[in-house]
């Protein structure tokens, strides 16, 4: 045993010195010779060193692309100065201590408190409020330049304090003191203003507040989690809205995005804690009995990654694609490194008689590996050269599919350039290493004999490294299909509403709400337009609201509420949604308008009232001590998007003019089948009659909802695309190996058809070793996958028959790779079964 | 120049053991040119591989240059192996992909000459093997004579003490194979001292003294040492 351990120490410490030599021991054979050498030998099997060559750089370039988007994702927001000291607040609303979701959004009053109630923590508290709308109308009176912001934001003046904005004009301590001014971005001012010095200017909000302009700043960078083009302060908002003042006060209405900058070292889980014993008599006034509002800080450079909460101001990015991101450009890379060593080390046993000689010559074992190391390393950086060149030549595809313009310049020159030759030595020392030990490590008389020259050593290995590879592309080939039918399956799904032939119409805060009647009634004018109606908003989409509503069975002490819908007549003819029981909303009823509702199924299974017909007849209850009558229960339909359970809803109409400016953000218009054409002008015309302020804008329904679901789709189709990478890659891999092992098995085969072996024959002789290793490699990633996918969809409410697709894409999995292997080696088979017996064993 | 005592080589295999060299016992002087024959598997290779420090043996003494080498690692033979020993292979053991000038050139590589010396140390060398017109040639562009002459070339260019030559004109037509005897028989009337592995009774009457080898071992009535010539 004794023996043993010490033989194996001093193995070890061997590794370890002719590993030391090949850093640091000289070299007596200089670096031409090396790479003289190591170029014959590449030119005598070109073949080889393609496949070698292509397939390291392919990998290199994939990985490269991959590291730079994951760098610019770790780059966000960290341009600010003082990142990290600022903290977003964030909300969540608790029913019996039970969070249902988090929002991004807070009440107005809480930087009041903040700062009042935690000066000595906090530095400086800056909001941005957005007038919750999706964009605003902005015009120059001057040429009558009008367009829809949708990057609009009053905000406090410490905004230049906190955040590191570039202002091009304008002093930061100035420029949002006095009400009515705005601060606009380069961009918006070339828009508005082309060449003129925009300072001193006018613009219109919604064609009534005249806004100055004081200061200009540059375009926020890329890497913000939102990017603001015009700023004024809450005193602009305070001359807009009359009742600022009561709405702003008000604790149970959460509409704006609060960010902290806090003290140094301030210990933030206490600061937390402070914050919510400082709000916690505000919010009680506001939510009683079951409910309660918990605060939360996140920091600053978290937001981007966060994956997002309700109410986020543009969507962010999540951890988790950094996380499948990184693991497909590790596959990959270790795919093209096992590329190379396969290659490599299949290609070093012709070399031997070299290394014999060599040895016989004088060289010591450290000297042969350094030699080999060198190759590689000028090998690797030949390929990471032309992985550089693909990267260059693919980034705009990547850029495309992604969605994403990839910055690598904020990294610095310098950092990019040692970052990059750090990553090209750790690949050459990966690649090198085990050829290099391996060719250092024969014996130089039985070398210069041939007996290694059969290539036999090693071939364990090389099989083992294959098997790796399958894995691999399995992992990622199963993977990569899963998310597609995952994903088809959410946007195949029926949503239990029309999202074809609906056109929407942005209305909130637009002259033409106002005149909704006259616009409905001339829109159905025209042959066209079969149904028009109105709702708080698309349905399907990841917004919604809970208020708080009690069904006539509710406990005294309870205070439930549930998703509600303002919408108009009509919504259910429009979106094409069946009533179970009852009738629709109806203009013969007047009463409807102040005290009808519409529930849905799911509502009548939450709240056990048996069945629809029983429902209808029922009353909620509202905080205010109004009462709606159920009228009707529609069939289900997934008014949030699939990332949600299907829930309870209630839908209603607004009762007076004000309810529908308030609650009514879109105009929903079925149209015709056919050419939409004819319905948008006649849209259009009718808009421009009502509303001179704001540009008559729509969207179709249904590119709207597959918006929502773009970022898994772009993650799919990168994902997509590496895989199919790593399968090239793997086949190139397998081709080299399959050219080898014709060339080693030469006699073999030439034996074995002089006694009778068929071209078939031949065929299975070559190929019976990958199929074999190909089922294995699948049955390895099959538990794999299974532990992956289950835990990726458990997210999802609805998903895929994780069993019956899993059984499907394996095989399917298992098939396609049986059928490129088998196709790759038919190439090098051939060869082999053409080959003429009598002239291969006389060569022997 | 080499003393071996007892010298025993034994490879091991899972289920057999060949000794190879049993309790050997040679000498040989400097200047001399001993030739090594003998049948088949008789151990002439192996003997040759340990005499060139190639191997190591599994029992005995091997004295080289005054130096006990058995336990030497693989570093101290090949620091000890270089520029002291060249060595002439039947098969001629060119490396393939260099000509025939970077060849010759390789052991001043390793011996960490300086290029210009190096380069006229090959020049020399060449010269002397009648191989100059052929310097930029690769080994597949030349004849088995050729090739063994450039072989020679590289054994000489380090001006070693010991040259071993196993089989040096096994795969040559006999006009080749005198020729490159000649050179060998010249070399050692300048001092070096050759060791050659050889089949051919018509070489070996090149040699100062033959040695018949038989299982491992001297031939009964062999003299392990003989002095003078």
């Amino acid at each position: 045993m004794f023996n043993f351990v010490t033989h194996k120490v001093a193995g070890t410490l061997d590794r370890v010195k002719v590993t030391l030599g090949i850093i640091m021991g000289s070299v007596r054979v200089n670096l031409y010779s090396i790479l003289k050498i190591a170029f014959r030998n590449w030119r005598k099997k070109p073949l080889f060193s393609v496949i070698n060559l292509t397939g390291l750089a392919v990998g290199i370039a994939s990985c490269l692309l991959i590291g730079l988007f994951i760098l610019d994702e770790l780059a966000y927001d960290k341009h600010h100065s003082n990142e990290d000291r600022i903290y977003r607040v964030t909300q969540s609303l608790l029913n019996n201590g039970e969070a249902d979701g988090r929002a991004a959004t807070t009440p107005f009053p809480l930087k009041q408190t903040v700062e009042t109630e935690l000066a000595g923590y906090v530095e400086s508290v800056v909001r941005f409020f957005d007038m919750e709308s999706e964009s605003v109308s902005i015009k120059n009176p001057d040429n009558d330049i009008i367009i829809r912001q949708d990057k609009f934001f009053f905000t406090d003046p410490e905004v230049f304090d906190v955040f590191d904005i570039h202002l091009l004009r304008g002093n930061p301590s100035q420029v949002l003191t006095e009400p009515n001014s705005v601060v606009i971005t380069e961009q918006v001012a070339s828009v508005y203003f082309g060449e003129e010095d925009p300072i001193g200017k006018t613009l219109h909000f919604e064609g009534r507040i005249a806004l100055t302009i004081s200061g200009l700043m540059k375009e926020w960078p890329d890497q913000s989690h939102f990017k603001a083009d015009f700023l004024t302060s809450f005193e602009t908002l305070r001359r807009i809205w009359g009742n600022y003042d009561q709405l702003s006060d008000r604790w149970r209405w959460n509409p704006v995005w609060t960010y902290l900058m806090v003290e140094p070292n301030v210990d933030i889980i206490q600061l937390e804690e402070n914050i919510r014993e400082a709000t916690r008599p505000y919010y009680e006034e506001y939510f009683t009995g079951a409910e309660s509002v918990d605060l939360a800080l996140q920091p600053l450079s978290g937001i981007w990654l966060s994956g997002g909460f309700e109410s986020e101001i543009e969507p962010v990015s999540s951890e988790l694609n950094l996380y499948i991101f990184g693991i497909v450009a590790i596959f990959i890379l270790v795919l093209a490194c096992i590329n190379f060593i396969n290659l490599s080390t299949a290609a070093a046993m012709g070399r031997s008689k070299e290394v014999g000689v060599r040895k016989v010559l004088g060289a010591d074992r450290g000297e042969l590996a350094r030699q080999f190391m060198t190759e590689s390393l000028f090998f690797t950086f030949l390929a990471f050269a032309l992985g550089l060149i693909i990267s260059w030549l693919a980034m705009p595809y990547f850029e495309l599919f992604t969605g994403r313009s990839i910055e690598p310049g904020h990294m610095g020159f310098g950092d990019l350039t040692i970052l990059l030759t750090v990553f090209a030595i750790v690949i050459a020392l990966l690649a090198g290493f085990y050829p290099s030990a391996v060719l250092s490590s024969f014996n130089p008389i039985d070398s210069l004999r041939g007996r290694h020259s059969k290539g036999r050593k090693g071939a364990n290995i090389r099989k083992g490294l294959v098997l790796a590879q399958f894995s691999i592309t399995s992992v990622l080939l199963i993977g990569t299909t899963l998310v597609y039918f995952q994903h088809k399956h959410l946007q195949e799904k029926d949503l239990g509403f029309e999202t074809e032939q609906v056109l929407a119409v942005p209305v909130y805060l637009t002259s033409a709400i106002w005149s909704y009647d006259e616009l409905k009634q001339r829109a159905l004018e025209h042959s066209s337009i079969q149904f028009v109606s109105g709702a708080q908003t698309i349905l399907g989409s990841s917004e919604f609201w809970k208020y708080d509503l009690s069904p006539d069975d509710a406990g005294a002490d309870e205070t439930p509420s549930f998703n509600k819908l303002f919408v108009m007549h009509d919504i259910l003819e429009v979106m094409d949604i069946e009533i179970v029981a009852g009738r629709d909303f109806s203009r013969e009823f007047s009463t409807d308008e102040a005290q009808a509702i519409l529930i849905n199924e799911a509502m009548v299974n939450y709240l056990n009232w048996g069945n629809a017909e029983n429902s209808v007849g029922r009353t909620f209850r509202n905080s205010n001590g109004g009462e709606f009558t159920v009228v009707g229960v529609t069939e289900d339909f997934n008014h949030t998007y699939l990332r949600r359970e299907l829930e309870p809803l209630i839908l209603e109409l607004p009762a007076t003019q004000n309810q529908i400016l308030a609650n009514i953000s879109y105009l929903l218009v079925r149209i015709a089948p056919g050419n939409p054409r004819d319905a948008i002008t006649h849209l259009q015309s009718i808009w421009t009659d009502l509303d001179q302020t704001h540009p008559f804008d729509y969207f179709f329904l249904d590119d709207r909802l597959n918006q929502l679901y773009e970022p898994e789709q772009r993650v799919a189709s990168v994902m997509g695309v590496f895989a199919f990478i790593a399968i090239f890659v793997g086949s190139l891999g397998l081709l080299g190996l399959a050219s080898f092992s014709v060339a080693v098995r030469e006699k073999e085969v030439a034996v074995r058809k002089a006694l009778g072996l068929t071209a078939p024959g031949v065929f299975y002789l070559l190929s019976k070793d990958y199929v074999w290793l190909i089922i294995l490699a699948h049955v390895i990633a099959l538990p794999v996958i299974y532990i992956a996918a289950s835990n990726w969809l458990s997210d999802f409410p609805y998903r895929i028959d994780l069993i019956f697709y899993l059984t499907f894409t394996f095989l399917m999995s298992l098939l396609l790779s049986l059928l490129i292997s088998i196709g790759t080696i038919s190439t090098q088979a051939v060869k082999a079964a053409l080959l003429d017996p009598a002239r291969a064993l006389k060569n022997e | 120049m080499i003393r071996a005592k007892q010298l025993t080589k034994v490879y091991r295999t899972e289920e057999i053991e060949t000794t190879a060299l049993n309790r050997l016992d040679l000498v040989v002087d400097e200047g001399e040119f001993v030739a090594i024959m003998g049948p088949s598997g008789c151990g002439k290779s192996t003997l040759l591989n340990i005499m060139g420090l190639l191997d190591s043996p599994t029992d005995g003494e091997y004295i080289f240059l005054n130096q006990e080498t058995s336990d030497f690692s693989e570093r101290d033979r090949a620091k000890l192996r270089m520029g002291n020993i060249g060595f002439i292979f039947q098969n001629f053991n060119l490396i393939d992909e260099l000509t025939v000038f970077e060849n010759v050139e390789l052991p001043l590589e390793y011996l960490g000459m300086k290029p210009k010396k190096s380069k006229e140390k090959v020049e020399q060398a060449l010269e002397h093997m009648g191989m100059t017109a052929r310097r930029n040639h690769f080994p597949n562009q030349l004849s088995g004579g050729q090739q063994q002459r450039a072989a020679i070339a590289r054994a000489v260019v380090t001006e070693p003490k010991l040259i071993l030559a196993d089989e040096p004109t096994g795969n040559l037509d006999s006009g080749h194979g005198t020729e490159v005897m000649e050179l060998l028989s010249a070399l050692n009337s300048r001092g070096t001292t050759i060791v050659m592995v050889t089949h051919s009774p018509v070489d070996a009457e090149f040699a100062d003294r033959i040695i018949h080898l038989k299982d491992g071992m001297i031939a009964e009535g062999e003299p392990v040492y003989q002095t003078g010539t």
